[in-house]
C-alpha cells in the first residue's frame, strides 16, 4: 500500500510540472511500468537500510544531485543537513577550481572578476581534452549592483568557502566577503578601522592539521592559489595578504576533521601611505569574534604571494636573496613565523627564476621556471620537514610547451605551478594564462581547452559547511 | 598446521564455513575471535544467506595486493543490481569491511547520480513523505541547482 500512495505523490508532482499533453501521457506510462516492475521484488528490509549506508552513498554524490535529494524524503533532507554528512562529504569533496566569469567583460587587462563563478572539477579524466564548468554560481546577490564599476578579486577558498575582496574602483573602499556558494550564505568582515589609508589586498586560504602528506585525496587536499599580472604584483608589493583557517579537531573515531574549529583570517599589511617603505605589520581576524588582533612586525623574508596549506601551515616563498631558506611557513594555531627547509637549489642561480609553491600528490613541490636553463624543475619534498627529502620530480624543458616561445620566456611573462593531478596521473600545469597537461608517461604537453579566459582561478572543493556555525551573527543568505 | 575455520550463521539461519585468516578481513569478526576465540558460530541477524554467501566469496578471493583494488571494483560491477549492492554495504557495514562497503557505496552512487528525483525514490523504494509546496520551497532556496 506504501508503494501506491509514493507513487500517487510521483504522479501530482509531474502533473503540475509538465508543459505538454504528450509528456503528461509518457510519465502516465513510466509510472505505470514503474509500478508494475516494483511489485515483485520489494523488499522490506531496504526502508530499514542504516544511516550510516545512505549517508555514504549521498557524500559520493555530486554537489547539484545531492541537493535535488533534500527532495527525496524529510529523512534525507535531515541527513544531508546534520553535520557527519557535511564532513563526510567535504572529506570526499572532488578537486576543482572556481574560475570567475564575467560576459560582460571581454577580455581586457583590467582585472575585474566576473560575477559568475564557474566551477570545474579537475580530479577525474579530462573530458575531450578541455574543462568544462560542472557548477555556476551568481555571486551578485550580495554585491549589489554592477555599477559603479568594481573590481573583485577571489583571494582565496578554504572548505568551501570564497573568500572575495570587493574595491570600488573611484572609491577606496575595500569590503572582505566570506560565502559558500552552495548554501548560498555570506559575511562581511568588520572593516579595519586602524589601516584604512592603505591600499589592501588580501590573500585567503586554509589549513588543515590533519592533512597528510602523500595521503591521497583523504581529507582536504590545500589549495594553492595565483595572481599575475603587473597590476596585482603592483598592488601586492604595498598590501597586506590574508588567509582563513579552521583549526582542525579530530573527532572520535571517524577520522574525519570537526570543521566548526576556529577560522582564522591572517592579514599582513603596510601601514601608512603606500609610498613610504614601512615595515608590515601582521594582523590575524578570529571569524566570529569581531575584531581584528596584531601580532606586531613581520619578519623581514616574508615575501610571496601564493603558496599552499599543508600540516597546519602555510608555505610562501621567501623575497628577496641571502637568507638561509627560499621558503616560510605561517603556523596558524602558534601564530608564528619560521622559515622551512627548501629545495637544495644554488641561490645565484635563481635570480632568473620564477618560483611557485603547490602541493603535488599531497606532497608540498617547488617549481623553478628558469631562463638560464630553459627549462620547468618541479621539486617535490617526499617527507615533510625534511630538507634531504626534496627531490627533483619533474624536469619540463621550455622547448616542449605548446604555444609558447622563447621571447615569452626571455619576458618573464610566464608564472608556472603544478594545478592539480588526476587520476590518471596526469599532471596539470598553468602556464601563464594556459592550461596545459603533462603526461609524465609519453613526456608530452597537450594544451587544455579553457573557455574561461580570465584567469585568476582558485582551487575549490565544493562543501555545504554553514557559515551559520562558525558565526552566528553575520551571516546572511543571498 | 591446520587452518582453523569459522562459521557464521545468516539471518535465514543458514551456516558458512570460512577460514579464520580470511574472515578476519572483517574488523568484526576479528574482534570476536580476538575476545574469545570465537569458537562457536557467529550470528549475522541482518544479513541474509544470499548476501553473506556474496561476502563470502569477497572474503575468499585470491588476489595479488596490487590487483586487489582492481578485483573489488569488477567484484560489486558484477553485481550492478541496486538492491544487491545495498544488501552488500549494510553487510559490510555490520561486519566493518570498509573496501566492500566503499565500493557498493560508490557504485550506489555512480549508478544514481544522473537519476531523477523520482527515479531516485524507484530505484531506493524511499516514500515520498514530501508535501509539493515542501519541495518547492527546497527548489526555490536552491534555484540553481535545479
Amino acid at each position: 500500500m506504501n508503494v501506491f500512495q509514493s507513487d500517487v505523490v510521483v504522479l501530482d508532482i509531474k502533473w503540475t510540472s509538465c508543459t505538454s499533453r504528450g509528456y503528461f501521457l509518457a510519465r502516465i506510462m513510466y509510472l505505470f511500468t514503474l509500478f508494475a516492475r516494483k511489485l515483485p521484488s520489494i523488499n522490506p528490509s531496504m526502508e530499514n537500510l542504516p544511516e550510516q549506508v545512505m549517508v555514504d552513498i549521498l557524500s559520493r554524490l555530486p554537489v547539484k544531485t545531492i541537493i535535488h535529494c533534500k527532495c527525496v524524503c524529510k529523512k534525507w533532507h535531515n541527513l544531508v543537513n546534520d553535520s557527519y554528512f557535511i564532513n563526510l562529504h567535504l572529506s570526499r569533496s572532488p578537486a576543482g577550481f572556481m574560475a570567475p566569469h564575467d560576459p560582460h567583460i571581454s577580455g581586457g587587462a583590467t582585472l575585474k572578476m566576473g560575477r559568475i563563478m564557474k566551477w570545474v572539477e579537475i580530479e577525474d579524466e579530462l573530458d575531450h581534452h578541455s574543462l568544462q564548468p560542472a557548477l555556476n554560481f551568481d555571486v551578485n546577490g550580495f554585491l549589489g549592483a554592477p555599477f559603479p564599476p568594481t573590481v573583485l578579486i577571489p583571494l582565496g577558498s578554504v572548505n568551501g568557502l570564497i573568500c572575495i575582496l570587493h574595491r570600488g574602483v573611484n572609491v577606496n573602499v575595500d569590503h572582505i566577503y566570506i560565502c559558500n556558494p552552495i548554501t548560498r550564505e555570506f559575511l562581511a568582515l568588520p572593516r579595519q578601522q586602524n589601516y584604512k589609508d592603505a591600499d589592501l589586498i588580501y590573500k585567503f586560504g586554509v589549513n588543515s592539521l590533519s592533512a597528510v602528506p602523500g595521503g591521497g585525496r583523504a581529507g582536504h587536499t590545500p589549495w594553492a592559489q595565483k595572481y599575475w599580472g603587473p597590476k596585482i604584483t603592483y598592488l601586492y608589493s604595498r598590501g597586506p595578504f590574508i588567509y582563513i583557517s579552521p583549526r582542525a579537531q579530530k573527532m572520535s573515531g571517524t577520522g574525519l576533521n570537526s570543521l566548526t574549529g576556529e577560522y582564522k583570517l591572517l592579514g599582513i599589511l603596510q601601514m601608512g601611505p603606500p609610498a613610504r617603505q614601512s615595515p608590515l605589520q601582521v594582523i590575524v581576524y578570529t571569524l566570529g569574534t569581531s575584531q581584528w588582533r596584531s601580532l606586531g612586525q613581520a619578519p623581514e623574508w616574508i615575501g610571496g604571494l601564493d603558496g599552499p596549506l599543508l600540516n597546519g601551515c602555510f608555505h610562501l616563498n621567501v623575497k628577496g636573496q641571502g637568507f638561509p631558506e627560499s621558503i616560510f611557513t605561517f603556523d596558524l594555531d602558534k601564530e608564528t613565523f619560521q622559515l622551512f627547509p627548501s629545495p637544495p637549489t644554488q641561490a645565484g642561480a635563481m635570480r632568473e627564476c620564477t618560483e611557485s609553491l603547490a602541493v603535488f600528490k599531497g606532497c608540498l613541490c617547488k617549481s623553478y621556471s628558469c631562463t638560464s636553463d630553459s627549462q620547468i624543475t618541479i621539486w617535490v619534498m617526499k617527507q615533510y620537514g625534511i630538507k634531504e627529502s626534496w627531490h627533483k620530480e619533474l624536469l619540463i624543458a621550455h622547448s616542449i610547451c605548446p604555444g609558447v616561445d622563447g621571447v615569452d620566456w626571455l619576458l618573464m611573462r610566464y608564472i608556472v605551478y603544478v594545478f592539480g593531478v588526476l587520476r590518471d596521473g596526469t599532471i596539470l600545469v598553468v602556464l601563464g594564462s594556459k592550461v596545459l597537461a603533462y603526461y609524465p608517461q609519453s613526456k608530452t604537453f597537450e594544451r587544455i581547452e579553457f573557455s574561461l579566459g580570465r584567469f585568476i582561478l582558485l582551487n575549490h572543493r565544493p562543501s555545504f559547511i554553514k557559515l551559520k556555525d562558525i558565526d552566528s551573527e553575520r551571516v546572511h543568505t543571498f | 598446521m591446520s587452518k582453523k575455520t569459522l562459521t557464521l550463521m545468516s539471518k535465514d539461519k543458514q551456516l558458512f564455513n570460512i577460514e579464520e585468516h580470511l574472515a578476519v578481513q572483517s574488523v568484526t569478526i576479528r574482534n570476536m575471535v580476538k575476545e574469545d576465540g570465537a569458537s562457536s558460530v557467529i550470528p549475522l541477524p541482518r544479513v541474509d544467506s544470499e548476501t553473506l554467501a556474496l561476502v563470502i566469496e569477497y572474503l575468499n578471493r585470491q588476489q595479488a595486493p596490487e590487483e586487489d583494488e582492481d578485483y573489488v571494483k569488477k567484484f560489486v560491477d558484477e553485481r550492478g543490481e541496486i538492491p544487491t549492492l545495498l544488501e552488500l554495504a549494510q553487510a559490510a557495514l555490520d561486519l566493518d569491511i570498509k573496501k566492500l562497503m566503499d565500493a557498493a557505496c560508490m557504485k550506489v552512487a555512480d549508478l544514481i547520480k544522473d537519476f531523477t528525483l523520482e527515479e531516485v525514490r524507484e530505484a531506493l523504494r524511499i516514500e515520498n513523505d514530501r508535501t509539493p509546496e515542501e519541495e518547492k520551497a527546497i527548489r526555490d532556496e536552491f534555484q540553481w541547482a535545479f
